[in-house]
């Protein structure tokens, strides 16, 4: 199972590489010399995390969608992905910062998603919504801590506005699914998956300077 | 050699003496506080997350995060009400005393995910 959650970012991080390098051959000279190396290991890391998160704000979208549209089999199964996702990214954290991190992280990002579940699921009742919300505007200090504590040098409220903004744009997604207004959810949802590209490169550059000996 | 003696001996003298005197944040002497029973909150982890320790021992928890950790007996949802150190920030430090045997899982409220366990023999 975890050779093939790997398997499965290795793949997309491959497929991508691959492409770069295809495509590298119908371009002139000039464009070859100025394109970039996609082969260094933070480049690597920064495709594996981004591809990594975006996917898990588009299988979001398609669980809460399902969740919203009384689809019982298709939210169990995109909440079934979503977690496989999660997996994926604590391994992505874990091969960066040890077996602890990834140990922490899993259920730390697994409790976002709970809250998120919990909004969707209560549209009738604002009470238990409004809880919802504050446990996610509470999980960005949460969250905050913990990428500050692993990266020093993203501070805890940059680290906690970033994901503050992931939490937003989710629930700006979720809302306007549950509008029917599907033309503004789709544009929301890549809106929140673009988003998520902030996320990753900052986490990147930081990590890259964090890491000098890993990623030179 | 002698000369040497009796300095060692004063120092000796004096470190029994300091250990009486010291008192734990249970006001045990902090001389009989094992230093090895220590539970560190870093990383929303609990380090290490199994401790096995002999009854009437005292256990420190001490936390190293940037954000408010508990030290809540039980599993998250059913708190077992044996211990709650209520919301500790960083440096802030919450100490038990084990007096039975038995095994005593435990968890942080703010983030359930962060579990442990105190084996008590």
């Amino acid at each position: 199972m975890r050779k093939k959650i790997i398997g499965r970012f290795a793949l997309a991080a491959t497929l991508v590489l691959v492409g770069a390098a295809c495509g590298d051959k119908a371009n002139t000279t000039a464009d070859k010399a100025a394109a970039p190396s996609v082969t260094d290991a933070s480049s690597v890391l920064l495709v594996t995390l981004d591809a990594g998160l975006k996917e898990h704000v588009y299988l979001a979208g398609l669980a809460t969608e399902n969740a919203l549209g009384g689809r019982k089999a298709g939210f169990e199964a995109a909440a079934a992905a979503l977690d496989e996702n999660s997996v994926a990214l604590s391994m992505a954290i874990g091969s960066v910062f040890g077996a602890d991190a990834e140990k922490a992280f899993l259920p730390l990002w697994r409790s976002h998603i709970g809250f998120v579940v919990d909004y969707t699921s209560n549209f009738g009742n604002k009470a238990v919504q409004d809880k919802a919300v504050s446990d996610l505007l509470g999980y960005t200090e949460t969250f905050g801590a913990f990428l500050n504590g692993a990266i020093p040098a993203v501070p805890k409220t940059a680290a906690a506005d970033l994901v503050k903004t992931h939490i937003l744009t989710l629930k700006d997604v979720i809302d306007a699914q549950q509008a029917k207004d599907y033309v503004k959810a789709d544009s929301m949802l890549r809106t929140a998956a673009h988003h998520m590209g902030m996320i990753s490169s900052a986490l990147v550059d930081a990590i890259v300077k964090q890491f000098p000996e890993k990623f030179a | 050699m002698r000369g040497t003696r009796t300095p060692w001996l004063a120092l000796v003298v004096l470190a029994a003496v300091a250990g009486a005197c010291g008192r734990s944040d249970d006001g045990e002497p902090a001389a009989q506080r094992p230093a090895a029973n220590a539970v560190s909150m870093s990383g929303f982890l609990f380090k290490p997350d199994a401790l096995s320790v002999p009854a009437g021992t005292t256990v420190t928890w001490t936390n190293a995060d940037d954000i408010a950790h508990t030290v809540t007996a039980g599993m998250p949802g059913t708190p077992s009400g044996a211990f709650d150190s209520g919301n500790k920030v960083k440096d802030e430090t919450f100490t038990h005393t084990f007096s039975t045997a038995g095994s005593f899982p435990y968890f942080c409220n703010n983030h359930n995910g962060m579990r442990g366990e105190v084996t008590v023999t």
